[in-house]
């Protein structure tokens, strides 16, 4: 069973259904407890995400590339929702990588 | 006190339109869709009581939503809900479970503390519907 | 100032894949010219008062229950189930599959017993078309204690209440689904279209029993063509004759006979054209010819 940890947020919420499905753990560990309006704050706002989200999936809707619209929506009824989305809205995954190779790869035999 | 229990707690209750959905996702998949109710909402009471047998012949959604529509009528004042069973090698297990229907007040529960030998203290959740006896508990 | 748009029938009729499923209708069924003109007519309305609903011209969805009646063997159970596929095609059922029943499906045997069994036909039927065989038969009206009248409730309220999810079609006898109608003016007045089921002809009958023939790699001999066209005939003159069911009867008999034939040869090498032909014999030796007036 994949477990997916490290960093992720109620904001990817579409990402992580579209990359392990319904049969995976997911561990949101700061995404909860570094919430602002606190640790209960932090689950129901992940949770909503994930009813969110699963329930867009079931009905048929392009929930991969309208993921950003379904949470917003969401957000509307649920302000834990919004305020986990406005404080991680823009963390991803795409950053420029830190580590950096320290030798140029050349050709040894010709 | 909403109960949080299954699948679509957190969100607003359902609509007809929204159940429709879901359970068109069920029946395309195969599943067998199952109604149930109970008046006891403690999260460690798995068994409900069925409405009728499983339904997993039905090609369209509307024949459950009248199952839920007769289910509503006469049990409206508790909780029903609406589960698929996935019978394919390898899950053989429920593989979505939501409420489709909240008694009007939902009272909640509260915490009861058993003393023990020595200064043993046990701990028991008990819902405050079950103050009352079945059949009144949520009218 | 809204400019006046511009409808293309033609081309409605292409993208809802209906023509397929018309022409399929076309080589299936031998004969039934009235029939087939019947559901083209009905193909088209159902085409315009789409188009009709998208411009917001009509609001209230069309009453598409339909009575098919006719002798038994005339087709009835396969333009039905074509029916469903164009329904489905031109987007007034949402699934399209057929659920046939006939009376003892809908009607129990003891108080209580008709509305759940009713019912549970209706939940599987939901987004499809509903096919009651001999429906006449729901409406005993010698038999007091006969539950069908219950059932009849059920159906005409969900036939009114449920008109977009599900659509009915009665079959049976014509002057009995007369009879039923007449006792029955729910029914009647929910009932769109009637649609009346010819017998074959006995060159229908004949040219229906080459192409079962052949789904099945067989052949006709030109002398066995004979004996078939002459037995038709014959045939349908004597009791309870089923059109094309009687047909397939008479085939499976000569089939048998043929085996028979074959096998009666003995240590013999035999062509694989000898296994697929039926010989005059196979039909000749049938009750039909020998018990008829022309064989004293």
């Amino acid at each position: 069973m994949p477990v997916a940890s490290g960093g992720i947020h109620a904001g990817q919420m579409h990402q992580l259904i579209n990359l392990f499905g319904d049969d995976v753990v997911l561990q949101f560990g700061g995404g909860t407890i570094g919430h602002p309006m606190g640790i209960q704050a932090g689950a129901t706002a992940n949770r909503v995400a994930l009813e969110a989200m699963v329930f867009a999936r079931n009905a048929g809707r392009d929930y991969v590339n309208e993921g950003p619209t379904i949470l917003a929506e969401a957000a509307k009824t649920c302000t834990p929702l919004r305020s986990a989305l406005d404080v991680w809205g823009d963390v991803t995954f795409n950053y420029a990588s830190t580590d950096q190779l320290d030798y140029v790869p050349t050709a040894s035999v010709s | 006190m909403r109960i949080t229990q299954g699948c679509f707690s957190f969100l607003p209750d359902l609509t007809d339109d929204q159940i429709l959905t879901q359970v068109q996702y069920c029946l395309d998949k195969g599943w067998a869709v199952n109604l149930e109710f109970t008046d006891d909402p403690h999260p460690r009471n798995t068994y409900w009581d069925m409405w009728g047998l499983p339904m997993f012949d039905l090609q369209d959604a509307k024949g459950v939503l009248m199952e839920l529509a007769a289910c509503r009528k006469v049990y409206g004042d508790r909780y029903i809900r609406l589960s698929a069973f996935d019978s394919s090698h390898g899950w053989e297990s429920v593989r979505i479970s939501f409420i489709v229907n909240r008694p009007a007040n939902e009272d909640g529960f509260r915490l009861e503390r058993t003393e023990g030998d020595g200064r043993t203290q046990r701990y028991a959740t008990r819902a405050y519907s079950l103050d009352r006896p079945e059949g009144k508990r949520y009218s | 100032m809204s400019e006046t748009p511009k409808i293309n029938l033609a081309a409605e009729f292409a993208q809802s894949g209906v023509g397929p499923v018309l022409r399929q209708l076309d080589d299936e069924l031998i004969g039934l010219a009235p029939v087939k003109q019947r559901i083209r007519e009905i193909a088209a309305l159902l085409l315009v008062d789409r188009v009709r609903q998208r411009f917001g011209l009509t609001a209230q969805a069309p009453t598409l229950h339909m009575s098919f009646t006719g002798n038994p063997g005339t087709g009835k159970t396969t333009v039905a189930v074509r029916m469903a596929e164009i329904l489905h095609k031109l987007g007034y059922i949402r699934r399209g599959h057929l659920v046939a029943v006939t009376r003892d499906d809908l009607v129990g045997q003891y108080i209580g017993h008709t509305a759940p069994k009713t019912k549970e036909v209706l939940k599987k039927a939901m987004g499809g078309v509903l096919f009651i065989d001999e429906a006449y038969y729901l409406y005993r009206q010698e038999n007091e204690r006969d539950y069908g009248q219950e059932a009849i409730e059920i159906l005409l309220q969900v036939m009114e209440n449920n008109r977009d999810d599900l659509v009915v079609i009665l079959a049976g006898y014509a002057d009995r689904m007369d009879k039923f109608f007449h006792s029955n003016p729910g029914f009647r007045s929910r009932v769109a279209h009637h649609i009346d089921f010819p017998d074959y002809t006995d060159e229908n009958l004949l040219a229906i029993g080459e192409k079962m023939l052949a789904t099945l790699n067989y052949k006709l001999s030109p002398d066995a063509r004979r004996a078939l066209g002459e037995y038709i005939p014959i045939r349908r003159a004597r009791p309870h004759f089923a059109n094309a069911r009687s047909i397939r009867n008479a085939l499976d008999r000569a089939r048998l006979r043929q085996a028979n034939r074959c096998f009666a040869a003995g240590d013999v090498e035999l062509t694989l054209d000898q296994l697929v032909t039926i010989e005059p014999a196979d039909f000749r030796q049938s009750r039909v010819f020998l018990e008829s007036p022309a064989a004293e």
